[in-house]
């Protein structure tokens, strides 16, 4: 089935100038591009190489140089628009001298939406992100990954159709990262269209459907994540505890099929999920602790909506 | 108008919070508390009276300003470098809601500012009163000439000056001597100026009369105050003698007021009601009879003056307070809107000139005229066509922004009318502040937020 794109960007240039308008700097050098409805979609790309600029674009913050884009099928500087989207930047920006619930409180007030229906999503937000027992406390006195938090709660206090993360993980311990990416993959599967951008590469792994890559403002690669990494010169083979004598005949009828040495050796967990498991155990005892505390449900609210259309291209990436 | 006022909240909490309400408002307490006690005055009520209104609420002015040039000023730039407006202007808000919010902010931390100021200031001054222990004798005068509102009537133009000016003007036309460039309006008000000069120089002996004309709202009043200052030629002549006679239609003397004046001091006399006829009619007339033969001379811009008691001195604060709060209202306004432009010290200097700017019209005017931008001098020429039009463009914009003395008005008891309020809420606040607003949303809406920070 053919749907609009959420976001359609056809030869997209952006150069900055300096104060005489002479050209300094071509951050993005016509890129095209479209996300689809419902899809998690990837830009990755090392440091300068026009990830930021090209979100910015999106989110009406820059104005493109040249090219065409779309937005929720308007021009990014249309306010209505804005309405369906929220936005997570690099850093967190919020106002220091407020607290949790009054920065989302604001937040809310900016979207047309009634004070009941404000105040539920503030309180299921701080719910979700664990922070419901420093809803007092100034934004400017929380750590980086509360404030982090705060400032995820913030892009979804609207319920909005597009989600753009720009380093969503940045500053979050690894718990939190993955209760991001967690999120991440619930508000997808409920419909939610997710462009995320990153350097982390596992986190892109693990959530996205279709990624593009960027390398000094150009597109180097884009597609479904699970083709771009298949490794189509290979198979790998994961088989439960054998004998010993059983591997010896699994592993001679291999040598003699293949003509060479077969790879092995035995998966290892990552890092990640060990540290999870740690934490769970101290969490299970009922440690004092100060920061985030049990996140990870997702708002009641942002639950509601029926989840949109089939992925064009690939299986979700489950967490 | 919603996401204004959740900005406007916003902006009231930070102030709150981060101290910024803290320190203008100690500095405040401390002027309108503890200035009054340490001032002593000249040695007359009014005088203590005059200082302690004037220099309380001068101060008071002066920091509320630089409070409100420094608050407008980082209110969006501030934000802009903090980048919080970065992540608000991805939300459905107008950057004219963004001008709004800040401006609403800030005004509504100004007005309590200055209401407590304005409520405080003559707390304090009743407290100083009582403290020097004013007779009851000085209390009167102190609310008929000072703690009142009063309003100035000039005299009537003296229609015979008016004949003279006209016959002289159409003689000097005839020979041909009038100025091509000079309109007949002007060589008119011309001409009558140098015949008022010449007619009120009164030498010794001599009289000289003024007419006026009482509006009927103004007739119904325990008395009325004459108001006048005089020259005197000669270096000498530090005090002369004269006197007043109050007149009736038939030219008797309805009452006398001998007198004894010093150069250039403004002198007030108290005459009864009665002076006044049916109809609105006084007539005064001035007789010169100095026993040092002493010439005097009424400066054409302190005629002599009736003022007439039209209200009371806290309606008259009111309204004082109220052309304040508009005109620290449109400061903020300047700040909010240069922040828009400029980073914070920038925009903290450029709203600094364009204050000062604002309050030159005159100056501005009589540069205009200096190199000859309205006369069209031909020796400016080329002087003309360069600054000319710069001269004209700030004198037209800066033009209505001139306003009335009003602190000076209330230290004189001279009546601030609601005209001159509305005046000033029209000019300043409705039509200026609304067009800075506009400044504001439109540099707001084309300008990249999003540019990298060394590049911004």
């Amino acid at each position: 089935m053919d749907f609009e794109p959420i976001i359609e960007a056809v030869e997209l240039t952006k150069t900055f100038r300096d104060f005489w308008r002479r050209p300094r700097v071509r951050a993005v050098r016509g890129i095209t591009f479209s996300v689809r409805p419902g899809e998690v979609f990837g830009l990755l790309g090392p440091n300068g190489s026009g990830k930021s600029t090209t979100l910015k674009m999106i989110l009406g913050l820059l104005h493109p140089g040249s090219g065409e884009l779309r937005v929720l099928g308007e021009s990014p500087d249309q306010v209505p628009m804005r309405e369906r989207l929220g936005f997570l930047p690099e850093e967190s920006y919020l106002y220091p001298y407020l607290t949790c619930e009054e920065t989302l409180e604001f937040f809310g007030k900016l979207f047309p939406m009634n004070a009941a229906t404000r105040r539920e999503r503030v309180e299921q937000l701080l719910e979700m992100i664990g922070l419901q027992h420093a809803r007092k406390r100034p934004v400017g006195e929380l750590s980086k990954g509360m404030a982090r938090r705060i400032a995820l709660a913030q892009a979804l206090i609207n319920d909005p159709d597009l989600i753009i993360l720009d380093e969503p993980t940045s500053g979050l311990d690894p718990l939190g990262c993955r209760q991001v990416k967690d999120l991440i993959s619930a508000l997808a599967q409920r419909g939610k269209t997710i462009l995320l951008s990153s350097h982390l590469l596992a986190d892109v792994e693990d959530v996205c459907d279709r990624i593009a890559i960027l390398y000094n403002g150009s597109l180097r690669a884009m597609g479904p994540i699970h083709e771009l990494l298949e490794d189509k010169t290979r198979y790998q083979l994961t088989l439960p505890e054998l004998p010993p004598e059983a591997m010896k005949q699994l592993l001679a009828r291999l040598r003699e099929a293949l003509g060479t040495e077969p790879e092995v050796e035995r998966p290892k967990i990552n890092l990640e999920r060990f540290f999870l498991e740690v934490v769970r155990q101290a969490q299970n005892n009922r440690e004092e602790y100060s920061g985030a505390q049990n996140a990870g449900v997702v708002a009641p609210y942002l639950q509601q909506k029926p989840t949109t259309p089939d992925h064009a291209d690939g299986d979700r990436a489950t967490p | 108008m919603r996401a204004a006022w959740a900005i406007a909240v916003q902006t009231l909490r930070s102030a709150w919070r981060s101290k910024l309400v803290l320190s203008p408002a100690l500095v405040l307490l401390f002027i309108t508390v503890f200035l009054p006690f340490t001032l002593k005055g000249d040695g007359t009520p009014d005088g203590l009276v005059r200082l302690t209104i004037g220099y309380t609420l001068g101060m008071v002015r002066f920091v509320l300003a630089l409070t409100a040039i420094w608050t407008g000023c980082s209110a969006v730039s501030g934000d802009l470098a903090e980048r919080p407006l970065y992540l608000v202007l991805t939300k459905p808000v107008r950057p004219l809601s963004v001008w709004m919010g800040k401006w609403m902010g800030l005004s509504i931390l100004l007005t309590v500012l200055l209401a407590g100021c304005a409520i405080l200031a003559p707390v304090m001054l009743i407290q100083s009163l009582d403290r020097h222990g004013i007779t009851a004798e000085e209390r009167r005068t102190l609310n008929e000439e000072v703690l009142v509102s009063r309003t100035g009537l000039k005299p009537l133009p003296d229609t015979s000056l008016s004949t003279e000016a006209r016959t002289i003007y159409t003689a000097k036309k005839r020979a041909g001597e009038v100025p091509e460039n000079l309109s007949e309006k002007e060589a008119l008000h011309e001409l009558y100026n140098a015949l008022e000069i010449q007619a009120n120089r009164v030498d010794a002996g001599e009289q000289r009369t003024w007419h006026f004309q009482v509006p009927p709202a103004l007739r119904r009043v325990p008395f009325y105050q004459l108001c006048y200052a005089v020259m005197a030629p000669g270096f000498d002549a530090l005090s002369t003698e004269g006197r007043w006679d109050a007149l009736d239609a038939q030219g008797q003397v309805l009452e006398t007021r001998p007198v004894t004046q010093s150069r250039g001091i403004t002198l007030t006399l108290r005459l009864p009601a009665r002076i006044c006829s049916p109809e609105g009619g006084i007539v005064l007339r001035y007789t010169n009879t100095d026993t040092q033969k002493n010439t005097i001379l009424f400066p054409p811009q302190s005629v002599p003056e009736l003022l007439v008691r039209s209200g009371t001195f806290y309606g008259n604060y009111l309204r004082m307070v109220l052309v304040l709060l508009i005109q620290l209202l449109f400061w903020t306004a300047i700040g909010v809107t240069a922040g828009c432009f400029f980073s914070q010290p920038v925009a903290v200097v450029f709203t600094g000139w364009l204050i000062l700017l604002t309050g030159i019209g005159a100056y501005l005017q009589s540069l205009s005229m200096e190199y000859g931008v309205f006369t069209g001098n031909p020796e400016h020429a080329l002087w003309n066509w360069i600054v000319g039009p710069l001269y004209w463009l700030l004198h037209q914009l800066v033009r209505p922004l001139e306003s009335e003395p009003v602190m000076d008005m209330l230290l004189s008891g001279e009546q601030i009318g609601w005209l001159v309020v509305l005046r000033e809420l029209g000019i300043r606040l409705a039509l200026y502040s609304g067009l800075l607003a506009l400044f504001g949303a439109v540099t707001l809406k084309r300008r990249e937020i999003g540019l990298p920070v060394k590049s911004s």
